[in-house]
């Protein structure tokens, strides 16, 4: 079976500047992707990039099929991607905004279809805000927002799903909910790749990790292979100290 | 209150203000022989009014879908003006080559409404080419402030060309006051396709127009082709526009007010607002023709006067009422 993704040689530039400089990675069903590295290393663009939102050159195959190549909607049924935070402000309920993502899989006319609204509830339950569906978007905390714009990616139906700082603005019990859940999605034959900025939930959540820095791939592999003390001071310059941070975890049964 | 509900009330609305345009004027209906005649008269002016303000109420959330920007309309943006000038001078150019333009096989009454919709597709286009260079919400509007105050000035200078004729004068700046005085069945048989056609076009929209409420690039990630979504979002504005300006001349606010303040009863949807500013703009300019005939005056009051007088206070009521403040959306 071919790689949810895989991308070669990929250049980005923004605004004439150079962002990214010939990285190349590939993501797997059934597998978390952790896309590490500092302020400015370019993990944006690459996940907005995989996205098919900004010119590259280089090689994107989604499931063996180039990205360009790909209908706008069917591109959609196949990859979704959850932004750091959306311009959606707009007297427009959870629900309405979740069932946004059945649009491409519409129906003649743009009609709706008769499994949208069970897609919808599924992926409401899923992001933990189906007591919100009645509310308006714009007046969710920020974190209720996240949680709504996943739930929206999951209603796509994309076996593919690229998530950018997803634990960004969430309480802490919300984000291990949220890594919980992508690690379900990643057992259940899901490509999960996202960008975190917390080195120890790529540690406890994700299979394997591209470290970024100035645009450039350091290394790409297995979490634990990766991310070393060496690797930690080059792209950071901090020192990794073993066991020192205190660690969470969800209930048992929760 | 459910969309759909709201939806009813209007429509209702719109049966009692078209009832109140069947009985107001300064002719007595009382008068047997007269009464049908009126009726038949009052009735296709009424028709055209309300379509005139339905297809501008919608042009008017395509525009503001389109731009991504509830302060947008057509006529904040230009297009109203654009297509108002370039209608100025089809009147003076169906003038000065009416035996012309018959001997190319262009039927004389359509040069009006050909040369709105270039006008206002002209006009789209240029604010479309620079709204890409710069998305900040205060630089488009600068832009369609410019774009309306260039158009409204080229219009001018038509209108004082044609005053060395009279009669074209007077046909001009009716044309530029906004009325639909004397509006017959040609009228209709004007504005009612464009007005239903650009409706369903834009119900058909509706899915698309929500998606964009996100943003051009989410849209795109749920699968939207953006590129053909805004040619033909643009196609649908200008043509409404050009209809609704066409038959009605310059008026003002109907496409700003009615969306922002129907947005607010009926919410964001475009499933709900499209159909809702249809009926609401229908019924708001529906009630100002009868209003420009029941005011005391010797003349009649322009239909666009009383459009601006009634719809710039209700729209900075609207703004000032607004917690958030409608520059940020």
């Amino acid at each position: 079976m071919a790689d949810a993704i895989d991308a070669r040689d990929l250049v980005v530039s923004l605004g004439g500047r150079p962002v990214l400089h010939g990285v190349t990675l590939s993501a797997r069903f059934g597998e978390v992707l952790a896309i590490l590295g500092p302020n400015g290393a370019g993990k944006s663009t690459l996940l907005r990039t995989l996205a098919g939102l900004t010119a590259y050159t280089g090689t994107v195959l989604l499931e063996g099929t180039p990205l360009a190549r790909l209908p706008a909607d069917q591109r959609a049924r196949s990859i979704s991607f959850v932004p750091q935070q959306s311009p959606l402000d707009a007297a427009l309920t959870v629900r309405e905004v979740v069932a946004l993502a059945r649009y491409a899989h519409r129906g003649a006319l743009g009609r709706t279809r008769a499994d949208d609204a069970r897609a919808v509830d599924e992926a409401l339950a899923a992001a933990d805000v189906h007591a919100l569906a009645d509310r308006h978007y714009g007046a969710l905390s920020t974190g209720e927002q996240k949680r709504t714009l996943i739930a929206r990616a999951l209603c796509t139906g994309a076996r593919t799903l690229l998530l950018d700082e997803p634990s960004g603005s969430l309480d802490i019990e919300h984000a291990l909910r949220l890594f919980a859940l992508l690690r379900t999605l990643a057992i259940e034959g899901r490509a999960i790749v996202l960008v975190l900025h917390q080195i120890e939930h790529a540690l406890a959540f994700a299979d394997r990790a591209l470290l970024l820095r100035e645009g450039t791939a350091r290394a790409l592999g297995p979490t634990v292979d990766v991310i070393t003390a060496a690797h930690v001071r080059a792209l950071y310059g901090v020192e990794l100290v073993p066991g020192g941070a205190p660690g969470f975890r969800l209930p048992e049964g929760a | 209150m459910r969309p759909s509900l709201w939806l009813l009330l209007l429509g209702l609305a719109s049966l009692l203000v078209f009832a109140l345009n069947l009985a107001a004027g300064a002719s007595d209906l009382r008068d047997a022989a007269l009464t049908s005649t009126l009726l038949g008269l009052r009735a296709t002016r009424g028709l055209v009014a309300y379509l005139t303000g339905a297809a501008l109420a919608v042009a008017g959330v395509l525009a503001q879908g389109l731009f991504r920007n509830p302060l947008a309309s057509p006529d904040v943006l230009g297009t109203t003006a654009g297509a108002s000038f370039a209608g100025k001078l089809s009147i003076v150019l169906l003038e000065a080559s009416l035996a012309d333009a018959a001997a190319r096989g262009i039927a004389p009454e359509l040069l009006l409404p050909l040369g709105c919709l270039v006008g206002a597709l002209g006009s789209l286009l240029i604010l479309l080419a620079l709204a890409r260079r710069a998305r900040d919400t205060v630089v488009l509007l600068l832009s369609g402030f410019l774009l309306s105050s260039l158009f409204l000035s080229l219009g001018s200078l038509v209108t004082s060309l044609a005053q060395e004729r009279w009669e074209l004068g007077r046909a001009v700046i009716a044309f530029a006051l906004g009325s639909v005085t004397g509006a017959g069945p040609r009228q209709v048989a004007l504005i009612a396709p464009i007005a239903l056609v650009g409706t369903l076009a834009a119900l058909l929209w509706s899915r698309p127009l929500d998606l964009l409420l996100s943003g051009e690039d989410e849209a795109r990630v749920l699968g939207l082709d953006v590129t053909r979504a805004r040619r033909w979002l643009i196609a649908w504005t200008a043509l409404l526009t050009a209809g609704a300006v066409a038959v009605g001349g310059n008026l003002g606010f109907v496409g700003l007010v009615v969306p922002h303040g129907l947005r607010r009863l009926v919410g964001a949807s475009h499933r709900a607002l499209v159909p809702a500013a249809a009926l609401g703009g229908g019924a708001f300019v529906l009630a100002c023709d009868v209003l420009a005939r029941a005011l005391p005056a010797r003349t009649e009051v322009p239909l666009g006067v009383i459009t601006g007088l009634i719809g710039a206070p209700l729209f900075l009521l609207l703004i000032y009422r607004s917690r958030r403040g409608v520059l940020h959306g």
